[in-house]
């Protein structure tokens, strides 16, 4: 006996089937005998499509679906790769209206997400036991993660504190460093001094700093670079600039069109 | 006086091939976007005028034989592919991985090879209705492509895990189904726009 599933989709067959068929013809019967292309093909997709489903539920048995001995019930391990993978996502499509380097780095996390994802998809069924699942999922993907998370833990936040530095105006550059480092000093002289503070706040701060920085760099990638000119190099035979790398520098163009000489005797 | 009341069964639902299941529905709706965008485009190319197939390609040549060759470097891809699941199925991890890894490697050849063919063709996005609908169902088809290959890639990840054996090889299964499927659109899609034209 035919189970739900499959005569439901075989009833959407025959709608779908038979309103293809009658489209074609009713439209073909026109002086110019043409068929609307559009309605006729989809419906036709359609048609097909749902034999698809058919087949599939005609070939997995379309039976009985509760499990009454709940030996397919498995305890599943929270997880942030959802998360990511959203993250990634919203990168790619602010990286394909900005900079094609941010997209570059939201296919990368979206990728590293769905390895992320499936590994621990595949681990927590390995067993009802949590912990040796998780000892096996660390068996598998841990030599490969802790290299990549600790190379882009520090790659990230560079590559984003750069953008904010080359956005910012050269002065304005100095002072959000003098303004972050302090910043950083002073939550690692908070944790000193107050080491019984809550871990709750610290890893919210964390998160903050961490959203704030995303956010700023992302903004500074899309306001793009100051405007940079190339220095004058002055060639002067008294000044010996064998040392300097003057030539190949480049400075601000609200700089003062003369620098000072430093003569060497 | 007998009691009629209703008991409800307990437990969870069963979902023996859940991800098969699900990859049948993702088919479904990808052959749906496929079938809007192929139709849209024999829509357009049949009110183009009376010999549509010459008059909207506007000189363009299409290289037959550089799409003729990506379509068998899939073809041959689609082989490759389920001689995976089939040594997945008996447990020949050397030979289910070596398959695996070979589908890809003909599969970004093909992408490649697709790629080569349109600029080859040197069509311009915004220069007519043909190179603009040619791009659009191309590129629908191609992502289904590389959406295919990162899906095989993925379920081959699972089966170095361990993941194999006559019902571990499912995810694999779930695949090279949906890597059969890409196969078919993209035939639909090369049969449309580069045969027809």
């Amino acid at each position: 006996m035919l189970g739900i599933a499959s005569r439901y989709f075989a009833g959407r067959i025959a709608v779908a089937a038979a309103a293809a068929i009658i489209l074609g013809i009713v439209t073909g019967l026109d002086e110019t005998g043409h068929v609307v292309m559009f309605g006729t093909i989809v419906l036709g997709t359609a048609a097909a499509a749902f034999a698809l489903l058919t087949a599939l539920a005609l070939s997995l048995g379309d039976n009985d679906s509760i499990d009454r001995e709940r030996s397919h019930s498995y305890p599943a391990t929270p997880a942030y790769w959802p998360v990511m993978s959203a993250f990634g996502l919203g990168l790619l499509m602010v990286g394909l209206t900005t900079d094609g380097f941010i997209a570059i780095l939201g296919l990368a996390t979206i990728i590293t997400a769905s390895v992320e994802w499936t590994v621990s998809a595949w681990a927590d069924r390995l067993s009802k036991d949590q912990v040796a699942n998780a000892t096996e999922r660390d068996r598998l993907i841990a030599p490969f993660e802790i290299p990549l998370y600790g190379a882009l833990s520090i790659a990230i936040p560079v590559l984003l504190i750069s953008r904010v530095f080359l956005a910012a105006s050269r002065s304005n550059a100095s002072w959000i460093a003098l303004g972050l480092s302090s910043l950083v000093l002073a939550f690692a002289f908070v944790l000193y001094a107050k080491p019984e503070i809550r871990r709750a706040i610290v890893a919210t701060a964390l998160v903050a700093a961490g959203a704030g920085l995303i956010v700023a760099g992302i903004t500074s990638a899309a306001i793009g670079e100051r405007d940079f000119h190339p220095h004058e190099v002055h060639q002067d035979e008294d000044i010996e600039h064998e040392n300097d790398s003057e030539a190949t520098d480049y400075e601000e163009h609200s700089q003062a069109p003369n620098p000072a000489r430093i003569v060497v005797r | 006086m007998a009691d009629n009341t209703p008991t409800l069964v307990s437990g969870e639902p069963q979902r023996p091939r859940a991800q098969f299941v699900a990859t049948g529905f993702a088919i479904a709706a990808a052959a749906m976007m496929i079938a809007g965008a192929l139709a849209m485009y024999m829509a357009r190319r049949h009110a183009s005028g009376i010999h549509p197939g010459s008059e909207w390609l506007n000189g363009l040549k299409v290289p037959n034989p550089q799409f003729d060759y990506a379509l068998l470097t899939l073809y041959t891809s689609i082989v490759t592919a389920h001689w995976a699941l089939w040594a997945s199925r008996r447990r020949d991890t050397a030979h289910a991985w070596t398959a695996i890894a070979t589908t890809i490697v003909l599969g970004l050849g093909f992408v490649n090879m697709v790629i080569y063919s349109l600029n080859r063709m040197e069509l311009e996005i915004g220069s007519g209705e043909y190179p603009n609908l040619a791009f659009a169902t191309t590129g629908l088809s191609l992502a289904l492509v590389v959406v295919g290959l990162i899906y095989l890639g993925l379920m081959g990840l699972r089966s170095v895990g361990g993941s194999v054996g006559q019902h571990g090889s499912t995810p694999l299964g779930s695949a090279v189904f949906f890597w059969d499927f890409v196969a078919v659109a993209w035939t639909a899609t090369w049969y449309a726009v580069y045969v027809v034209k």
